[in-house]
């Protein structure tokens, strides 16, 4: 999300475009301790999500 | 990443991909295919790139077609960071017998260079490597199971002490650094680094490769001498350069004595002496009970021994 937040302040000008932006993540050695936050970070994203889609569906 | 099992890489992957799929969240666009983990090559050539192209020395030699012209200076970049670290360089007369990389950029020129990535020599990977080994010896022989065995490791700051689990998970060893700083602290941490550069698999390199040779066994060719060039180091150098605080084009040898010196430091010194820094822009915070370690591999890295 850090990266995300980073991508759309650098191309706020663009925001009428940022559809047609590609977006690339190209994962490098990364020691195994960032992977673990990493992965938990990915876990607590998908609760917030899930939360938000049951909020909305009925 | 590269360090993961591949099944664990993967699952990893797939929830990146499913997060940059998510308009809501993610709102470029975004193909399955631009999430992925790259290999070590292009870690390393993305970093001569970068590098290369911020010190002007990348787009001038790019008029016509063919190979860069070599009369142009490039930099060599030797990179480090947690988990591997890479070393890539231009190689003017283009004998590369392993490990070339063509580089393409814009429409008809390319570079021929040399890019190698060595998994696990990062630094934070290097350290449990060595202490790691430091567990496995300490739990290989008969011990008292009552009590959480100990070892002593001299690239550990003096007064420093944490607990290590052995390479396969069973045993908890508490791994210390001396009581009061050793006068030959740097010596024996480098002895015990050393063994992390793998040296002795370049027997092999040696005899096939006729000496053009690194660490782990790796092939390298010859690094060429091109006039007003260099290698620079990033990432994570930047923390040993940064605590030592080094000039940026300090010698080995300069950065050595200044090494010595941090090994020389208890923990609690450590901590005064980083307080005293008063950094405003790099906080180098993260590692502070390991900068005799990591400045000790540092320079082993960067010898090559």
């Amino acid at each position: 999300m850090v990266l995300l937040r980073f991508a759309k302040s650098v191309l706020r000008d663009q925001m009428d475009d940022w559809s047609n932006i590609p977006i690339y993540l190209k994962a490098t050695g990364l020691a195994e301790e960032l992977c673990s936050q990493f992965s938990l970070y990915i876990f607590l994203f998908y609760f917030d999500l899930v939360k938000e889609e049951c909020a909305s569906c009925p | 990443m590269r360090e993961l099992p591949l099944d664990q890489r993967e699952a990893i992957m797939q929830s990146v991909r499913s997060v940059l799929s998510t308009k809501s969240l993610c709102p470029f666009y975004f193909r399955d295919n631009f999430a992925r983990v790259i290999s070590g090559e292009e870690e390393a050539v993305y970093a001569w790139t970068s590098a290369n192209f911020l010190m002007g020395r990348l787009l001038p030699p790019l008029k016509g077609i063919g190979d860069a012209e070599p009369i142009n200076s490039t930099y060599g970049i030797v990179d480090m960071g947690g988990s591997s670290c890479q070393i890539a360089f231009f190689v003017p007369t283009q004998d590369i017998s392993e490990g070339l990389y063509k580089l393409h950029i814009g429409a008809q020129k390319y570079w021929n260079l040399y890019a190698k990535s060595f998994l696990q020599y990062g630094h934070v990977s290097a350290r449990r490597r060595h202490l790691q080994a430091i567990a496995d010896e300490t739990t290989s022989v008969q011990f008292d199971s009552t009590v959480v065995p100990r070892a002593l490791d001299y690239c550990f700051h003096a007064g420093y002490s944490e607990n290590v689990l052995n390479s396969v998970g069973t045993t908890e060893v508490e791994v210390y650094g001396p009581a009061v700083p050793a006068g030959d602290q740097y010596e024996r941490c480098a002895e015990a680094v050393k063994a992390l550069m793998r040296k002795s698999e370049g027997d092999f390199c040696v005899k096939a490769y006729h000496g053009e040779c690194s660490i782990g066994g790796a092939y390298q060719p010859s690094i060429p001498v091109e006039k007003d060039s260099g290698f620079l180091g990033i990432s994570s150098y930047i923390y040993a350069w940064t605590f030592l605080r080094m000039p940026s084009t300090a010698s080995l040898d300069e950065f050595r004595i200044r090494a010595k010196e941090i090994c020389s430091l208890s923990f609690s010194d450590v901590l005064l002496y980083y307080e005293n820094m008063n950094l405003v822009d790099n906080d180098v915070s993260d590692y502070l009970p390991y900068y005799c370690f990591l400045s000790t591999y540092t320079l082993s890295l960067l010898e090559g021994k």
